[in-house]
């Protein structure tokens, strides 16, 4: 007997991010998903953006992390509260697993919400988890080559940080291509120069950020 | 990787449809899957076998029907088809003026389209 089905594979995903959406919207928290390669910058990030924010607004952070809690421990020196989920194989975060974490979450203290995904150019672009926003950090190191290798993260994402900059003079790399390819690629993509290390460029993303929250 | 979620997606939706119509085993599913939508059709058939074991879809075969790239091109303001396009050149570019700002209508398909019970 054939039965007509006609229902979108990641419809599930899709469903449960919505519900975590709505979960955040109620309790006014904004929700930020981080994305990028292993090792491209995305917990210096963290701890930059948060050491700068965290006296006028409550952060949270949720780390998914492939097995470990390296990244989490390192947050929680600066006294945020840290969710880890560790999924075990699997190369992105997905809306389910943020769902069965929401209980593990100080909800009522806080109103910025970091989800730091699996270091991954691939896969956790297609996952939507019910973010407000979608962040990639690139480090320049990985080469210019990278938009046009992995489209849909570029695609998919709300921001670009370039991040190291301070290398600049030591490399071989064309900033330009790597902007002009990610724009092509998504012509609203907001795009910021940064370097963790020296804070060189944090400021306007802390600055875009703060306004982001407002609106 | 994330074939395997896809897959793991497509026998939980399978076998709660067939239970819907009082189906006792699945021997067909089969799917649309746009030409755009990113999937690794030889990943995906070997991440279904591995999560079909010991369930009611275990003998199911999976079959796709390919869906073609249709959109509009931002730039030149043109509507296009891509018929010969392959997963090899992964970037979708308007074919008329190369312009990468495009809007897609069909192609991103990733849907369960039918499947035959008992």
């Amino acid at each position: 007997m054939k039965v007509k089905v006609i229902k979108k594979i990641l419809e599930n995903n899709e469903k449960i991010a919505e519900e975590n959406k709505r979960y955040f919207e109620n309790k006014g928290i904004f929700v930020i998903n981080l994305m990028g390669s292993p090792g491209a910058g995305k917990t210096s990030l963290l701890m930059k953006s948060i050491y700068l924010l965290k006296e006028e607004i409550n952060i949270g952070v949720i780390e998914g992390d492939i097995t470990g809690s390296e990244d989490g421990k390192q947050i929680k020196t600066l006294g945020i509260p840290v969710v880890q989920i560790n999924t075990l194989g699997a190369c992105h975060l997905d809306a389910n697993m943020i769902k069965e974490v929401l209980k593990d979450i100080p909800t009522e203290e806080i109103k910025l919400l970091f989800i730091e995904n699996v270091g991954n150019l691939v896969c956790p672009a297609e996952f939507y988890l019910g973010e407000n926003m979608k962040v990639m950090i690139f480090g320049i190191t990985e080469g210019d080559d990278k938009a046009l290798k992995y489209p849909l993260m570029f695609q998919n994402v709300d921001v670009l940080l370039l991040n190291k900059i301070d290398l600049f003079p030591y490399i071989d790399i064309d900033i330009n291509k790597i902007k002009d390819t990610a724009q092509k690629l998504n012509p609203s993509l907001k795009i910021f120069e940064i370097s963790c290390k020296t804070e060189k460029g944090i400021n306007k993303w802390i600055e875009f950020l703060k306004k982001s929250l407002i609106n | 990787m994330h074939e395997l979620s896809i897959a793991q997606n497509i026998v939980d939706i399978a076998i709660k449809e067939c239970k819907k119509v009082g189906g006792k085993k699945i021997n067909c599913i089969t799917l649309k899957l746009g030409k755009a939508a990113g999937v690794n059709i030889k990943c995906l058939l070997f991440a279904f076998n591995v999560v079909k074991e010991g369930s009611i879809a275990e003998n199911a075969v999976l079959n796709y029907e390919e869906v073609d790239i249709e959109g509009t091109c931002m730039k030149c303001k043109k509507f296009f088809k891509l018929k010969d396009w392959c997963m090899d050149y992964y970037i979708i570019c308007c074919p008329l003026c190369g312009s990468l700002e495009i809007n897609l209508c069909k192609g991103k398909e990733l849907e369960i389209y039918e499947i035959d019970v008992e």
